[in-house]
């Protein structure tokens, strides 16, 4: 096989998460662009552990999973919370970081 | 001392007038304050008269600077000055107490008195100026209030209409006064009255253009309408201003300036005189009117008085001017009380008067104006004609006493003894009789001289050219004149049914209308050219100027509107979009941070590999 | 080319157009299902490399909870604002200039690497082994690390928040 394939792919993963992070309007969506951009690192990640003998890279992908569910967990719970503080659940009406003048 | 009470009789006017201007309009108080104030500049006056008969003083002090030379203004007190003054102060008194009388149901009284205070300083101020700018000051001012007090009764067009015509009639010899004086200043470079004088052209154009103004002054032959219609104003005003003392005061300029005119100018003075007399006795003659006839004697005296202060002596003028001035404001006094109770002026329809306390002082008044032996006015007319020399005005002179006889006689008669007429009741009441009696006294010889023939003694004394002047050949040849034509006069009156005259007098036998057409109309004709040439020639110009202007201004406008504020609203525009653009980046949008953050470390990365 | 490559093509090529299937889907829902789809293609993909274990766990984790996770907050979210979510795009331009050119760098950057040969399975023993020797102190952290997250999502999700108190 081309050695590369998976790399692309992983390349391509990165690409449509970040591109769903900063184009979707939803946040939920952007979630989603943040589980495709894990995604792509845990897919380089098992590729490159599975030249050598050691699960080095197979135990990194497992704590990525962990990491990412807590992410998904609390990211969800904000979520709900600045839908019920807010009443939308668009990221661009909420614009609490401006510096009000 | 002499100045201070100078100084009095000069104030004392002025202050009563101011007084009794802040008095309510209708006051009764006016007339005796201001008669008050009257009498006592009148005393101050007389005082002067004692201290200083005899020693003239001259002062004057710096008024005023033009470049490097300097004006002054000054009192000067000689004989003629404190007999002029006290005149003035004693026929105004006279006045002020008859007017208690006569104006006590006029509704202004205070404008009434106001203005005759007025009158009173300001003739004072011409008595006593010693420079010619501070006389012409005073010289308008009598103007002035002579043109108030004529237009006295303003709801009345005729009244405003004289008052006008006045005003400017003296207006055109005012100016031609001034220029005369301005001529004076600017060839001596003082205008003091003692330092005038000289020869040459200067002197004779000056002193011709002086005379201009003592001629608009004195109603003489151009100007002599404007007095006559002048007696649309009050009786009183008439006696004082436009009988004894204003129009007295051309000839009184002209008695206190004459030894410093040239020939030439006393030459057309007289000349003047003898005309303005015989025009104005002529007048007299076939008028009407009352106080026409008198206005037209008053003309014809001054003209008489014109020839004696300048082809023969100043004190006999002077002299003929204080006599005058007293016989003629009693003459126009008791004119005044007929007029005031019979409403009417025209002696055909007045009818006779019999009252005694009318008929002497009219007797009186019209001898002394004749001429008869034992009366003021006698002596004054005979020392006149005994100052002539040379022929014309000589025999003019005596035309105009004549002529002075005849119609004099003609208003005696008419008033006094035609009993074909209803006889109205006329008499005057006690204010009036006081004024009247005291000016009758003055008609009497005594107050000029102590002998009734011998022209010596009181003023005659003092006018000092003239006090050594007997009676000669030419007083007898006078006399003999004058009594022959008044009795001729008397016996052809007798015999005429109506009273003899021509009608005409309303337009001054037709002057009104020669000087309508020869001045006012071609006046006007060149007013309208002048309006023409101004709406038609210039007015085009202007306004093409004006719209090249307001077409200038707007394009300046629009340059300013559109270029120079775009400029500057272009700078904020881009300004204000740059902002915003900038102002995109930090909007609070966390994907937008994201966005950039991830543009900055796509650029890092590709920085980091190249 | 032997059925393990070709199965890693398939799978590479489902995940990629699921992928590129939630940039473009209109649906909130498909989105989510569509990263499903990606999600086990992903799993089938390490299972293929030997990574069983971390393809069962991926399995297990991503399709067994955080999917479900993100269709309660579908469901949730729709049901307060009583309306069809808004899924439109903004920011399109700099998206996709900033992901294309990262796409070009990365693959830029790895044609010059040298190919990669899978050497074989990875035991489940050696995990375990590691798991409890090596990395027993990141096992132990990440354990602490999920309860507390899952606990502190819980309280933020259920704290009766006011705004803008009176």
């Amino acid at each position: 096989m081309s050695p590369d394939a998976l790399l692309y792919f992983a390349a391509w993963l990165f690409c449509v998460g970040i591109c769903l992070v900063i184009v979707k309007r939803n946040t939920l969506l952007m979630l989603v662009g943040t589980e495709l951009m894990l995604n792509a690192a845990n897919v380089n990640l098992v590729y490159f552990n599975s030249q050598g003998s050691q699960p080095d890279g197979a135990m990194f992908a497992v704590f990525v999973i962990v990491v990412a569910v807590c992410e998904a967990a609390v990211g969800l719970a904000i979520m709900m919370r600045a839908y019920h503080f807010y009443q939308t659940s668009l990221p661009d009406q909420i614009s609490e970081l401006r510096e009000r003048i | 001392m002499a100045i201070r009470f100078a100084l009095f009789s000069f104030m004392l006017p002025f202050a009563g007038a101011l007084i009794v201007t802040m008095l309510p309009q209708n006051s009764r108080m006016a007339g005796r304050l201001a008669t008050v104030f009257t009498g006592a500049a009148m005393l101050s006056s007389i005082l002067l008269a004692f201290q200083s008969w005899m020693n003239p003083t001259h002062i004057h002090w710096p008024w005023f600077q033009t470049g490097i030379t300097q004006w002054s203004a000054g009192i000067l007190i000689n004989t003629g000055s404190i007999l002029m003054n006290v005149l003035v102060m004693f026929i105004s008194f006279c006045v002020h107490l008859y007017s208690i009388s006569y104006m006590k149901n006029e509704r202004m009284q205070v404008s009434y008195y106001g203005r005759l205070g007025i009158f009173t300083g300001s003739m004072t101020g011409i008595v006593f100026s010693s420079s010619l700018i501070q006389l012409f000051l005073f010289w308008e001012l009598v103007s002035f209030s002579s043109f108030l007090l004529i237009g006295y009764w303003s709801e009345n067009p005729r009244a405003v209409r004289a008052a006008t015509s006045a005003f400017f009639m003296n207006q055109i010899g005012d100016l031609l006064m001034l220029s005369g004086i301005v001529l004076i200043g600017i060839d001596k470079g003082t205008l003091d009255l003692s330092e005038l004088g000289g020869q040459g052209t200067i002197a004779v154009s000056a002193g011709l253009l002086l005379l201009a103004g003592i001629m608009a002054k004195s109603a003489q032959i151009p100007f002599l309408t404007w007095l006559t219609n002048a007696m649309e104003g009050p009786t009183p005003v008439s006696a004082l201003i436009h009988a004894a003392t204003m129009v007295a005061a051309g000839i009184y300029f002209i008695i206190r300036i004459h030894l410093l005119m040239p020939a030439e100018v006393l030459l057309v003075a007289s000349l003047i005189g003898c005309i303005t007399g015989l025009v104005g006795g002529l007048g007299a003659l076939i008028s009407y009117d009352l106080k026409r006839i008198l206005a037209f004697s008053t003309i014809s005296q001054l003209g008489f008085m014109l020839i004696g202060a300048t082809a023969g002596t100043s004190g006999a003028a002077m002299l003929h001017l204080y006599t005058h001035a007293i016989f003629k404001a009693l003459l126009f006094l008791s004119a005044g009380v007929i007029i005031h109770q019979t409403h009417e002026q025209d002696i055909r329809k007045i009818g006779q008067v019999k009252s005694p306390f009318l008929t002497i002082p009219l007797l009186l008044g019209a001898a002394s104006m004749i001429g008869l032996p034992l009366t003021a006015g006698f002596i004054s007319k005979e020392t006149i004609i005994e100052s002539l020399h040379n022929g014309w005005p000589l025999w003019s002179a005596q035309a105009v006493t004549l002529l002075t006889t005849v119609y004099s006689a003609r208003l005696i008669y008419f008033l006094l003894a035609n009993s074909s007429w209803p006889t109205p009741a006329v008499k005057p009441d006690a204010l009036m009789t006081v004024p009247i009696a005291i000016l009758s006294a003055g008609c009497l010889w005594i107050s000029v001289s102590w002998s009734p023939f011998d022209f010596s003694g009181a003023l005659m004394k003092s006018l000092d050219e003239i006090h050594h002047f007997q009676p000669g050949m030419m007083t007898y040849v006078t006399l003999g004149l004058t009594i022959s034509s008044a009795a001729a006069a008397f016996l052809w009156f007798r015999r005429q049914s109506t009273v003899p005259g021509f009608s005409g007098e309303e337009d001054n036998f037709g002057l009104d209308v020669l000087y309508r057409n020869l001045g006012y109309r071609p006046l006007m004709g060149l007013s309208m050219v002048a309006y023409w040439t101004d709406h038609r020639l210039i007015n085009p110009v202007i306004h093409f100027i004006a719209y090249v202007q307001v077409a200038w201004a707007l394009f300046t406008g629009w340059i300013d509107k559109f270029v120079v504020d775009g400029i500057i609203t272009a700078i904020t525009e881009i300004i204000i979009v740059s902002g915003d653009s900038l102002r995109l980046f930090t909007r609070g949008k966390i994907q937008s941070y994201i966005l950039w953050a991830f543009l900055m470390l796509v650029i890092f990365i590709i920085w980091i590999i190249a | 080319m032997s059925i393990g490559q070709a199965g890693l093509y398939f799978f590479m090529m489902v995940g990629g157009i699921s992928a590129a299937a939630i940039l473009f889907t209109r649906n909130i829902f498909h989105a989510v299902l569509m990263l499903l789809a990606t999600l086990l293609s992903t799993a089938a993909i390490y299972i293929l490399l030997g990574a069983e274990f971390v393809g069962i766990t991926q399995i297990l984790v991503y399709a067994g909870g955080v999917v479900i996770l993100l269709i309660f907050g579908i469901m949730l979210t729709s049901r307060l604002s009583n309306r069809p979510l808004n899924i439109s795009s903004h920011n399109l331009v700099g998206g996709l200039i900033g992901s294309v050119s990262l796409l070009a760098l990365l693959i830029l950057c790895y044609r010059d690497l040298d190919p990669v040969h899978p050497s074989g399975v990875i035991l489940y023993p050696a995990i375990g082994i590691s798991l409890l020797t090596d990395f027993a102190a990141p096992f132990e952290f990440s354990a602490i690390l999920l309860l507390i997250s899952l606990a502190g999502a819980a309280i933020i999700a259920a704290t009766n928040f006011r705004r803008h108190e009176p």
